[in-house]
């Protein structure tokens, strides 16, 4: 795909000459870009093949984007008596999607700061800078768009004709030019309310957020067009409607296709033209140079970083792992791994992009418990009633061992893996004190916490007789962490490059944990109501926990593995 | 050489970033080609400031630079095609290969594809990477990322060098074959720029040293002369009593210190 399209840009020499840009240079500078961009894996595969020989990964998004084009064209068919609505829907979801995947895998290719050494010292001229820029993004783009669209373009062909055909490519060109506004506002506004290295740290919460949005898309997006009431909603009744973008274009198609001429659609649809033209113009105009400045900052500023003028106040400053630790361990060691692992699953950002998905599918997932149920349960329990009456609160327990459970096998994972040289010229005599110490933390700060706010809602949903039930939840779930974790923390946390053919292993660790915890879900739910027997359990469990958290603290040096 | 044409000419160079304090503080140098001049001073001093002025990195500046006869205000990529560039920190497109990443770097500057080919398998294997030219460079060590780096700023046989910390995880022959390299060029009438920490190599290989501090040139001169200057102290000393730290061994007493109330 790549070679047609050099093919046709080297075709297009003259054209690029006459606008100022160097050909040769302009080539080479997306050859080499292009080839780059290959070899990088994508958010969309979850990086999980990550250094893995991802020669293919243009095919993969493309293929991704294909299908969502087709769920989104699936829409527009499921609404044709309104396609107003149908379509608003469809440009809402294409303009999230493109927005967020630009985000998520495009700013490492957009903002890479090595241009500043590698590019910029040799004799290139702005022209051609900017040209390789913009035409890099255009690849980019039309690798995304052009999947994503070609099904509804395709299916409002058939029905409406060329004409419609033509209509929807002129429409998917301008949300697309909208899109592009829209995240150059965004980049602005961050670049302008923080420093250059808090960007990145933005993006990543942005990366994460898009994982949860994929996530919630696939699993609610088939209830939602079972669900009737979506059918027959008429958006025009809200008005708020009239401010959003999504509507503007599809009430293009409804003056031209279906010849509704009222005055606010008449507006709406002008607005639908006008505003992407003139987006073009401000961006061109305004943000272009004001943001290749910022660019050129982000390297400059973040080098070297400021010396830090208070720095007393800085290091006595107390600190919530500092002061849990000080509280829960006596052990100087362990003290140690407490706020060492603390501190960096919190800064480093590859282990929180994938271990903090995981909140967010649990929060979809009970939405999703709530409405509709589950598979075969839909209509006898409903709604609260899920929660209040069946085993919602159960499965939402449970459920919390995916979190705990991801970050304990993750944690030996890192981009910064060679540092863990440290761990093995430290005079420890035993590394499971320290790595006690991190268990400890991984608990504490993976499942307790959230633990405590699902105490509180099913206190608040079941009442204060349900406190057995919570109580035999959490020792359960410390059960399962603690055998995990001492099957899987027989290495540093921090030691290990992302692993990269071990997917079988993968397997096996799911369907081991699932099985465990779904034993004692099943044995949970079956007691559930026998308050004495819960009881009893809670305490052997209690005991049992107790046991192994020991365990740790004889892990030897032997015990370890080496890479 | 003296009487020959200078290459690059800085008068009153000032330089500040924003409203901040002046990193540069009116820098005046007059420089011959076959030159390799140390260019030295204390972190923050301006130096990688100067070099990311007359490389075209930065291009908002005040004073008058002139280099190769061209104004460097309006000619900037005339200039920066005679420039070659090794700077410190290995920045490199590492998903890529050495030849696939020299490849690139000869187009930028257009040269033919073969003749960037043929010069980078000679560099390369020089330098003992030729087995590795077709290897993605994220599995390279420190030193053979430097190599390229180096080979680099060297492809398109550039008329003034830039050098900032060019030696950093070198091994050893590798540092004998750079330093000879620079002494050849030298003699083949390129300028060169070598910035670095290590003062015996600067001691060494450069032929004149200009120290920098505070944005001002403290001295300026070849390496005998400042010697003389000082009563026959290396140029560790010497570096230490112009930049205002004749006191360093209390520094260290002082950093001793923190032992004592053990």
């Amino acid at each position: 795909m790549n070679k047609i399209f050099l093919y046709i840009l080297s075709w297009l020499n003259p054209v690029w000459e006459a606008l100022g840009a160097d050909s040769r240079q302009l080539h080479g500078i997306l050859t080499t870009k292009l080839t780059m961009d290959d070899r990088r894996p994508s958010t969309l595969q979850m990086g999980r093949q990550r250094r893995k020989e991802t020669g293919n990964s243009t095919l993969l998004t493309a293929f991704i984007s294909l299908l969502y084009g087709f769920f989104m064209m699936a829409i527009v068919i499921g609404m044709q008596k309104q396609m107003l609505t149908g379509l608003t829907i469809y440009f809402g979801m294409f303009i999230i999607m493109l927005a967020l995947t630009l985000i998520s895998d495009f700013t490492s290719v957009l903002i890479d700061v090595r241009d500043n050494y590698i590019v910029f010292p040799r004799p290139v001229n702005d022209r051609t800078v900017l040209l390789a820029r913009l035409l890099h993004i255009s690849v980019h783009l039309s690798k995304i768009v052009i999947p994503m669209a070609v099904p509804g373009i395709i299916y409002l062909g058939i029905a409406y004709g060329a004409s419609g055909a033509a209509l929807m490519i002129l429409m998917v060109f301008l949300a697309t030019v909208l899109t592009i506004f829209l995240i150059n506002l965004v980049y602005l506004l961050i670049l302008q309310i923080t420093t250059p290295a808090k960007f990145k740290e933005i993006i990543n919460y942005i990366q994460i957020g898009f994982t949860i949005f994929i996530f919630a898309f696939y699993e609610l997006f088939p209830r939602l067009m079972n669900n009737k009431v979506l059918g027959n909603i008429d958006l025009r009744s809200h008005h708020w409607i009239y401010y959003v973008p999504p509507f503007w274009l599809a009430s293009v198609w409804s003056v031209i296709m279906d010849h509704q001429f009222q005055q606010t659609l008449i507006i709406t649809a002008g607005l639908a033209i006008i505003i992407p033209l003139l987006s073009v113009w401000v961006v061109i105009r305004f943000f272009a140079p004001s943001f290749n400045k910022k660019l050129s900052s982000i390297n400059s500023s973040s080098d070297e970083s400021k010396p830090v003028t208070d720095i007393k106040v800085k290091a006595t400053q107390r600190s919530l792992p500092r002061f849990l630790s000080n509280l829960l361990i006596r052990n100087k060691t362990e003290r140690a791994g407490f706020v060492f692992g603390w501190k960096l699953t919190s800064r480093s950002r590859d282990f929180k992009l994938k271990v903090y998905p995981m909140f967010g599918y649990v929060i979809v997932l009970f939405f999703l418990f709530m409405f509709g149920g589950f598979s075969g349960n839909t209509h006898k329990i409903q709604g609260v009633d899920f929660y209040k009456k069946g085993p919602g609160i159960l499965f939402i327990i449970y459920l919390c061992s995916i979190m705990i459970a991801n970050a304990v096998v993750l944690i030996k994972s890192s981009d910064k893996y060679k540092a863990a040289w440290v761990y093995y010229i430290s005079p420890v005599q035993k590394p499971g004190i320290l790595i006690r110490g991190m268990m400890k933390m991984l608990l504490f700060k993976y499942f307790f916490l959230i633990y405590f706010v699902i105490v509180l809602l099913s206190l608040f949903l079941r009442g204060i007789s349900f406190l057995p039930n919570l109580l035999l939840g959490l020792v359960n779930i410390i059960f399962v962490s603690l055998v995990l974790g001492l099957f899987y923390l027989k290495t540093f946390p921090f030691s290990e490059q992302w692993n990269i053919n071990r997917s079988s292993g993968r397997m096996m660790r799911s369907f081991f944990l699932m099985i465990m915890v779904g034993i004692l879900g099943v044995i949970h739910y079956f007691i559930m109501n026998f308050t004495i027997v819960v009881l009893i359990l809670t305490v052997l469990v209690a005991a049992a926990d107790w046991l192994l958290l020991d365990k740790f603290r004889n892990i030897s040096w032997e015990e370890m593995r080496t890479e | 050489m003296e009487n020959s044409t200078p290459i690059i000419t800085i008068h009153n160079l000032f330089k500040r970033y924003g409203n901040g304090d002046w990193v540069l503080n009116g820098i005046d140098m007059t420089v011959y080609p076959g030159q390799v001049i140390g260019y030295i001073g204390p972190n923050g001093a301006g130096k990688s400031t100067t070099v990311k002025i007359l490389t075209g990195l930065i291009s908002e500046f005040e004073g008058d630079i002139s280099i190769l006869g061209l104004d460097l205000h309006k000619e900037t990529l005339e200039i920066k095609k005679h420039i070659g560039y090794i700077p410190e920190n290995a920045e490199l497109y590492d998903v890529l290969t050495p030849m696939e990443y020299l490849q690139f770097i000869g187009g930028l500057y257009n040269l033919p594809e073969n003749k960037v080919k043929e010069r980078a398998l000679i560099m390369l294997d020089s330098f003992g990477l030729r087995m590795h030219a077709h290897n993605r460079m994220d599995t390279f060590s420190k030193g053979m990322r430097q190599k390229v780096l180096i080979i680099s700023g060297l492809i398109h046989n550039p008329k003034i060098i830039f050098m900032d910390e060019p030696l950093s995880g070198l091994d050893a022959n590798a540092v004998i074959i750079v330093k000879e390299i620079i002494s050849r060029l030298a003699a083949e009438g390129k300028t060169i720029f070598y910035c670095s920490h290590m003062m015996d190599v600067v001691e060494k290989v450069s032929d004149r040293i200009v120290l920098i501090n505070n944005g001002r040139i403290m001295a300026d001169g070849p390496f005998a002369e400042l010697q003389q200057q000082a009563q026959g102290k290396s140029l560790e000393n010497i570096f230490a009593q112009l930049t205002g730290h004749s006191d360093l061994d209390d520094i260290a007493g002082q950093f001793l210190n923190a032992f004592e109330n053990e």
